[in-house]
Formats: structure tokens, sequence, C-alpha cells
């Protein structure tokens, strides 16, 4: 035991009573989370919070400290397996709007096509922005004994940023402007719960989003979009693999959830099918640019619907295939016009 | 169809053939819509084109589109260049979509720039409408810097060859520290996070660019965590949280922004500019100062913030002092009652704990240090706080261990009679 005669110095941290002699070795991805938590400082059987004040795991409690009652107490509330790898992840894989996108690839297009995209890429402004705010929320809920979930949401906060910068950068870059803003994602902003946000938000959103920017060879007319929607779509992968990885942890662990899960699908599903009110990617604004986009301007909307109905058939397929592997088989409840779309697949 | 006469006009407006006029009146088009193509400067091709569409495939969904978003309320024509650094957000406010005003007006998230689409509007939850609540006017370049200034915890720094044993006092130092930042940074993402769902649209890179600092925490709290367990030591006592009651007890967001990237980021910068003082290993080294390059963005919005404040809020004096006032009382508080950082700077200082005292006194210039540049940056924006700084902050640079500040009083000598 340490000790001390100087005055106001008397040293007890250095003898608290924490796991000391940590050694961890980097691999060839670097010194990741996954290394320092092969020790007593990660998460193995620990499924309820130890501690609910904000100390972080494995570090000595202040026993002064108060509670913090905006956290979860238990991990189900908020663990995801895959919270460590899509962090490190995700800072591996940062990006420039600024820089990466070669914004000189974009060249003159004609009214329709330019104001197709400018649509579409408004709306995605606005959707990025709410994707931003609703994790930010759930941010304090997560508890510091399971914090690996709260730091993986800062990097989808700091993606979702960043796309609704790139893609506003779009619009002002080739003669366009801003389009008359649609409903855009309010609606994620009713989202109460960790789990419900995932499900909601990442399960269900992101993945048709995703599935959207995966087919953005499709709909972009120049390099620089292409880029765009590429970089995007990787970085939605991550925040997809993030919920799916949570959903399928509650399914397992929890599967008392596993009604309510399919409820905030039920839900959602209906919204989507709702056009005229708040749906993601499918609202009749984005519908009519998509087309324009996808068929290569106004006089080949035909050809345009086709290949829209092609993108919300692989949508509502990737999206029931998810939903299978975490467990909640929507083959017999997903709403009938979504059940339409997978044709044969359903 | 009869084309109604102001469309007409638009049409004629135009310049379109006779030829081209004939056949839209013979075909299924809708006024709606050649109003929305006549808005357009596409070519007789591309509209003969669409009139092909529509006797083609008139079953087709898409016959039916009004084509609206060929228009909209807002400014068109927009041809944003990259400048040296690529296309910066300052490259991008141009036209009227570079007014950000004073107070915002929609509820939802209608993007800056944009306009509702009449029925299409869902009042949202946002609160902070009012540009001086929330503004500063560097926020476009340091949102591009965080991103321009990225780097890895895992793979920019050398865990390979970076460290080197440790004797166990200043091994478990460095690690006493890292727990406490480490601790700091998931509450500081915390608090941030929460705010974000209260920014309107209208100062969206104020939003962004807290996006970054709460990228900065997390990995603040990953990187000194990965210190604390790759050594030979282990974490350390936990803050007692004091400050954290006034991060998170703050009710406006320039008051979250007084605490978090005024006081404390100041504090925090000083610390982390003595890397060389703090750092054992080159690995510490070059942490500290990507840490600093980290705390410098955020306390570069905090003071702008403040001056634009200042600058634009009516209340500003009277609101400020109370701000300070409040969050200073529990930033002290934590530096006078949750020893552990404190102590372990002195050993670190001190480089073990053979000689205590100059570890003690190199503390005690770190807190004059950090006083005075606290000071200094105030003074950089014209916030003069000098005389009404709490009195805790300048008692710890005469008394950094606060022996004396909190010695129990002692009772006064019985007088005689």
């Amino acid at each position: 035991m340490v000790t001390t005669n100087v005055p106001g110095l008397n040293l007890d941290w250095l003898n608290v009573d924490t796991e000391q002699g940590q050694t961890a070795e980097p691999g060839r991805s670097g010194l990741t989370l996954q290394q320092i938590n092969s020790t007593m400082y990660g998460i193995d059987n620990l499924d309820e919070v130890r501690n609910r004040s904000l100390t972080v795991r494995g570090s000595a409690p202040d026993l002064r400290s108060s509670p913090h009652a905006r956290q979860y107490h238990y991990k189900g509330d908020v663990w995801s397996d895959s919270a460590m790898l899509l962090y490190e992840e995700a800072t591996q894989r940062q990006w420039a709007s600024a820089t990466d996108i070669p914004w000189e690839k974009v060249e003159p297009l004609s009214d329709d096509l330019e104001m197709a995209m400018c649509t579409l890429c408004t709306f995605l402004t606005q959707v990025e922005f709410i994707a931003g705010d609703v994790p930010g929320r759930f941010l304090e809920q997560v508890p510091t004994d399971f914090f690996e979930s709260q730091l993986f949401l800062g990097t989808q906060v700091m993606d979702e940023a960043r796309h609704q910068d790139v893609f506003r950068k779009r619009i002002f870059v080739n003669g366009g402007g801003m389009s008359d803003a649609g409903f855009g994602a309010v609606n994620l902003l009713s989202i109460d719960d960790f789990t419900e946000m995932t499900a909601v938000l990442h399960l269900f959103a992101e993945g048709l989003v995703q599935s959207l920017f995966r087919m953005g060879e499709l709909i972009s007319q120049n390099d620089a979009e292409k880029r765009m929607f590429r970089l995007s779509a990787q970085d939605e992968s991550r925040h997809l693999a993030f919920g799916v990885t949570h959903v399928k942890y509650v399914v397992e662990n929890e599967p008392w959830r596993t009604e309510e899960l399919h409820h905030y699908l039920d839900i959602q599903e209906r919204q989507t099918t709702q056009s005229q009110q708040a749906s993601l990617t499918t609202n009749p604004l984005t519908g009519e640019a998509l087309a324009i986009l996808a068929g290569g301007g106004i006089e080949k909307m035909d050809d345009g619907f086709k290949m829209v109905l092609q993108m919300r058939r692989k949508q509502m397929i990737e999206y029931a295939h998810r939903a299978k592997v975490v467990g909640l088989d929507r083959s017999e409840r997903m709403a009938p016009e979504l059940r339409e779309l997978l044709g044969d697949v359903a | 169809m009869e084309i109604p006469a102001p469309v007409m006009a638009k049409v004629r407006a135009r310049g379109w053939s006779d030829e081209l006029i004939a056949r839209i009146t013979e075909s299924v088009a809708r006024p709606d819509q050649v109003a929305n193509l006549a808005s357009t400067t596409l070519t007789e091709e591309k509209i003969n084109g669409w009139l092909d569409f529509l006797e083609r495939d008139p079953e087709n969904p898409f016959v039916a589109a009004p084509l609206s978003i060929l228009t909209t309320k807002s400014e068109l024509g927009m041809w944003a260049k990259p400048g040296p650094e690529g296309l910066r957000l300052k490259d991008i406010n141009i036209g009227s979509y570079g007014v950000v005003p004073d107070d915002w007006r929609y509820e939802n998230d209608t993007p800056r720039g944009a306009h509702p689409t009449t029925g299409m509007y869902i009042p949202a939850s946002y609160s902070i409408f009012d540009k001086s609540e929330v503004w500063a006017d560097n926020l476009d370049d340091l949102y591009e810097d965080a991103i321009r200034d990225r780097w890895i915890s895992s793979t920019d720094l050398d865990w390979e060859n970076g460290l080197k044993e440790l004797p166990e006092d200043l091994e478990r130092a460095v690690c006493q520290l890292c727990t406490i930042y480490s601790n700091n940074g998931l509450v500081e993402q915390k608090v941030i996070g929460k705010w974000l769902e209260e920014i309107s649209y209208g100062f969206y890179e104020a939003k962004s660019f807290l996006g970054t600092q709460i990228y900065d925490a997390g990995r603040k709290a990953e990187v000194l965590r990965k210190r604390a367990l790759s050594n030979g030591g282990g974490l350390g006592q936990a803050p007692l949280g004091l400050h954290y009651k006034g991060w998170y007890g703050a009710l406006k967001l320039t008051e979250v922004l007084i605490t978090i990237d005024v006081i404390y980021k100041s504090y925090e910068l000083s610390t982390f500019q003595m890397a060389g003082d703090l750092a054992q290993t080159p690995l510490e080294e070059e942490m500290w100062s990507y840490l600093a390059r980290d705390s410098q963005r955020h306390l570069d919005y905090g003071l702008h913030h403040l001056r634009w404040y200042m600058d634009h809020h009516d209340l500003a004096h009277e609101i400020l002092p109370i701000f300070f006032g409040r969050q200073e009382a529990t930033f002290a508080g934590e530096m006078l009652t949750s020893p552990a950082e404190r102590e372990a700077l002195v050993v670190l200082f001190a480089g073990g704990t053979e000689n205590l005292q100059a570890g003690v006194d190199k503390l005690q210039q770190l807190r004059g240090k950090q006083l005075a540049d606290y000071f200094e940056r105030l003074d950089s924006v014209g916030y003069d706080h000098a005389a009404r700084v709490n009195p805790a902050l300048v008692g710890l640079t005469e008394d950094p261990l606060a022996a004396r500040m909190l010695a129990p009083a002692t009772d006064p000598e019985p007088e005689d009679n």
C-alpha cells in the first residue's frame, strides 16, 4: 500500500481494488475494443448493470456518486454483439464529403434529371437529419456498463451528419437547388425505446435506405453520385448490422419481446404503405424522382417505373430476409401491399 | 385537353412550337403537368418524348405523376465550386442558402433553404429556433476540420512499439488519468447527444459539428480505455461526477456549451497541451496531442458561441454570469472533492511517488496555467470574467491539493474571560 506524508495527498486511488496487470496485443487491425475486452474488463456474464451511476465499467465507483436515472438496467435493453466490431469499422471507414467525392465529375443535366436528383437529395437530407437525432437521444440511456453500444451510436451520429452534408452539397453543385420538402422522417422522433429504435430506424428504415443506396448505380448520372451512394451505403450497412444484431440478441435472450418487435414492424409497414403519410423512400415525391432518374428522363418513365418496382421489390426482399434472420418471420403478417412486392419470394 | 390561359402564357413564354402545343392539346396530359413542364428549360424533344410515354403506356401509374418536382419555391441555379480543400460547407453557403436566419420558422425537418410542400408538413419537437442560442461564426469550418483531422486510435497510435514497461506507480497514475478522462468522454457524449434533437434545421451546421464532437468524445473514451488496459495496468478510481451534474443540469444549450465547451474544455486543453510532461511513452505523447487537437475545436465552438451569444442575445449580460456561476461551481466542486485526478497528475509530474512535493509544485503550475489560459481565452472573445470567477478555481492555484480549502473548520480559541 502506498502512503504519503504530504498534506492533502492520500493516494487512495493507488490502492483501489481493480484488476491490474492488463496487457493487450494489437493485431492486424491495430488495438481494437475486442482485444482489450478479452480480460475481466469485458462483458462476459454481465447481464445487468452493476452500478447505476455514470461510472465506466471496470473502474472503482466513487460511493458518493448518484445514480443516473435515464440509463437502462439490462444488457438486453441495449446490447449488440457486433457493437465493438462495428465501432472499429466505423472509425476505419470515415470519409470526407469535401474531398472523397469527385465533384468535378458532375456535369450539367437536363432539368428533369437535375430536379429529380435535387428532390431525392432534399428528401435524404431530411431523413439523415433525423437519423442523427434519434441515436443521439439514446446515447444517455445506454448504461456505462455496456458503453460499446453508445460508442457505436456515436459513430452513427457522425455518419448521419456526413450524409446530411453530402446530399446537401450535391444539391448545390450542378445548377439546381432545394426542392420543396415532403414529409421527411419526423415520425421517427416518436420512438421511445432503444429496441424500438433498432427495429424501426435500423432494421426497417435504414434497411430500405441502404437497399436504395446500394442501387445507386441505377439512379446515378455520374461518378460523383455513384461514389456518394456507395460510401453512404457502406455506412448504412453498419447501422443496419448494429440494429439487426441487437434485435437478434433480444429475440434470443428475451423471447417474450418478440411480439413487441413484430408490432413495431406492423406499424412501420402500415405507415410505409400509406403513401400520403410520412414514409421512407416511398413517398410520392421521391417515387417520381426515382422513376425519372432510373429511367433516364421524363420520356422514359415507363422504364423508370419498372426499375423503381425492382428497387421496391429488392428493398422488401432484403427487409424480409433480415427480419427472418433475426427471428422475426414476417411472411404471415407483412402488410399486404408490401407482401405483394415480394411476389414469388413471399 | 384545353390549356388554361395562364398555363398557355407560360408555354408561349418558353417558346414552345405550335406543333408541340397542338400535340399536348390532343394528349391526356393535364394542365398542372404542362405548367410544371413549362417551368423548366426542357427541350421539345424531351417533352415530345414524355408525350410518347403517355401514349405508349397509358396504364402506367407515372402517367399521372404531377411532375411537381420540376418546380420549387426555392432558389435554383446553384453552382458551388470546390476550393483548395475540396467542397466544404462554406462553399455551398451561396445565394439564399448562405443566409442563416435569426429565427428559424419551420418546426420539422424542412432543410434550410427549402419550403414545405403544401399539405406535407408535420410539426416536430425541435425547440431551438433562435440563432443566438446555438450559433457560432466558425461552425462550417470546424465541422470540416473535424472530418479532415480524423484519426483512428486502433491504428494511428503505435501500440506495438510505442509503449514501454513503466514502474507500477507511474503506470497506475497514467491509468488513473485515463480512467477519469475516459469517463468524462462518455458522459460528454451522452450530454451532447441529448441536445441534438432540440436543434432545428435552420442551424444544421451546429448539429453537424456537435455530431463530430460526439464522435470525438467517444474516441476519447475509447483510446484512453485502450491505453489503461494495454500496458500492465488497469482502470482506477472513477470520478465522483459533480461536474456531470452541472452538465446534465444545464437547462439551455448555451449553458451546456459554456460548461462543456468553454469551462471544461479550456481546462482539459491546458492539461492535454502538457503532453510533454504527462506522457511516459511515445504513444501517450501522440495520444495527448491528438486529444488536444480535438479539444481545441470544441473549445473554439464554445468560445465563438459565447461571443455570438453576447452580441445577439438581449439578456446575455444578465444570464451569462449565472451560467458561469452555476457551472464553475460544480466544476470546481469536482476538482475539490474528487482527488484522484490531481493526485495522479502529481505522481506523473514527480516521476513517481518518491518526490511528491515536486509533483505538487508542478500541479500548482498547471492550475495556474489553466486559470490563466481560461481568462485569456475568455478575454479573446471579449468576456471579462476574472472578477467573478469561482473562488475555488483561484484557490486551487495557491492550494492545488485543496488541503487548506477542505480542511475542517477549527473551533475558535476560547476567549479568556
